[in-house]
């Protein structure tokens, strides 16, 4: 529970640092993902176990604060989280690596995934402007950000999980 | 009495008038001499003593004086520190009362509009969407479909709205459209954005003589717009032959990426066409 417990307000942080800081800086049009690197970090980790609430959670956080058609957040985090679950039980088991991996993965797919829910809206896309302006930008600063957020973040579940034993 | 004058005490007597006799040839210059000898090496031994004393008490003071001056320096530093936040902090002010009194200058200068002014709190985590938040929702009057401007010309449309935030698409979002008019040649146009930001004019006819810095403002047909806000100017025309329309890229009005304060249109109910769509 302790895991629900801290990890809603991590999000909830999370998703006030990126609309506030993240969102303004940006590599082109690229931006990071910070709830994204945040519900990877957590997944990913070996001890966590209600993952899922927090993957649900992140979607809604940023479904209310994006402007993203269909609530794309939500349905392409559970995505990402299926992946990462399938990747951590059959194939892959070194966390940071994995981390790395799921975030090129993650920011692939989201970038996909958006594209086409822009593209259902009859919205005005040109696809190599996108992959040129936005989405490798967004992957480089996803991967810049990815190891601070998994070392912050495994420490915390490391730390919730310590004290969940000692109790 | 004749104990005060007793003449046994004799060698007291002589030793005043001794000293006296001294003091007489000392005041009358006799006596220079014989004290200048016997004063200077005195003097010289004295002076010497106060300089090596001096020298030990000032290597111990000056050593307090230091610490002193250090905490001195620290404080002083602190302060300046301190200063300069407070220089940032007005600067910042500074900046938002230049932004507000735009602002005001145009509420103004357009009485026939209700403005509501919002300040900018983030923008949409999307980089593929091109949205800002505001800090003013229906409490204050907001509504959706309102449009958003500056001083400087349009920003976008409410697309959102909670009771004390609201979520605005702007002109640069891909999925805008807005029927514009390009001013100088009175040509109308469609303003559509693109995922990149940039903004384009669509749709113009090739008859039409499009050049780089002629004005585009909205033309207010399809009623989701009020008309003659400003969008941007021409910046560079697509002209190809053998299509039916031109177009050309737009410099906008208002820098997006630097967006701080914005008045919301709350006087303008967008049309509601759905029902003839």
């Amino acid at each position: 529970m302790w895991e629900i417990f801290i990890g809603l307000p991590i999000l909830a942080a999370a998703a006030f640092i990126q609309v506030g800081f993240f969102g303004q800086i940006r590599l082109m049009n690229g931006t990071t993902d910070l709830i994204l690197l945040c519900l990877i970090a957590w997944t990913i980790n070996e001890k966590s176990k209600n993952s899922w609430i927090l993957v649900i959670a992140g979607g809604l956080i940023m479904s209310y604060i994006s402007a993203m058609p269909m609530n794309g957040y939500i349905w392409m985090y559970l995505v990402i989280w299926l992946i990462i679950r399938f990747i951590k039980m059959r194939v892959w088991q070194m966390p940071l690596i994995l981390m790395l991996f799921v975030t090129i993965l993650g920011t692939l797919l989201i970038s996909v995934g958006t594209l086409g829910l822009l593209f259902l809206q009859n919205a005005s896309v040109n696809y190599m402007d996108a992959l040129r302006m936005i989405i490798i930008p967004s992957l480089v600063m996803n991967l810049l950000l990815a190891i601070p957020v998994y070392a912050f973040l495994n420490d915390v579940i490391n730390t919730i999980y310590v004290n969940e034993e000692t109790e | 009495m004749r104990k005060r004058i007793n003449f046994k005490n004799w060698k007291k007597i002589v030793l005043v008038l001794f000293v006296l006799g001294i003091a007489f040839f000392a005041l009358s210059g006799y006596m220079a001499k014989v004290i200048d000898r016997i004063m200077t090496p005195v003097v010289q031994a004295q002076s010497t003593l106060m300089e090596r004393l001096n020298f030990i008490i000032n290597l111990f003071s000056i050593s307090q004086d230091q610490v002193a001056l250090v905490a001195e320096n620290e404080e002083l530093r602190n302060q300046v520190a301190e200063l300069q936040n407070r220089i940032i902090q007005l600067q910042q002010n500074l900046n938002e009362a230049d932004i507000l009194y735009a602002l005001l200058g145009f509420a103004r200068s357009s009485p026939d509009e209700q403005y509501v002014p919002a300040k900018v709190i983030g923008k949409d985590p999307s980089p593929f969407l091109k949205y800002i938040l505001i800090d003013q929702g229906s409490d204050a009057g907001v509504r959706s479909g309102m449009p958003v401007v500056t001083n400087k010309g349009l920003v976008g449309r409410i697309d959102a709205v909670t009771a004390s935030a609201a979520r605005v698409k702007l002109i640069t979002d891909s999925t805008s459209m807005i029927n514009a008019v390009v001013v100088d040649v009175d040509a109308e146009c469609v303003v559509q954005g693109s995922i990149t930001g940039d903004i384009t004019i669509e749709m113009v006819s090739q008859d039409v003589n499009l050049e780089p810095g002629q004005i585009v403002q909205t033309s207010g047909l399809g009623g989701e717009f009020p008309a003659d806000f400003i969008v941007g100017q021409v910046l560079n025309v697509n002209q190809i032959n053998n299509e039916i329309f031109q177009s050309a890229s737009i410099l906008p009005a208002e820098d997006f990426n630097s967006l701080q304060a914005v008045l919301v249109v709350s006087n303008f109910s967008p049309a509601n066409t759905a029902p003839l769509e």
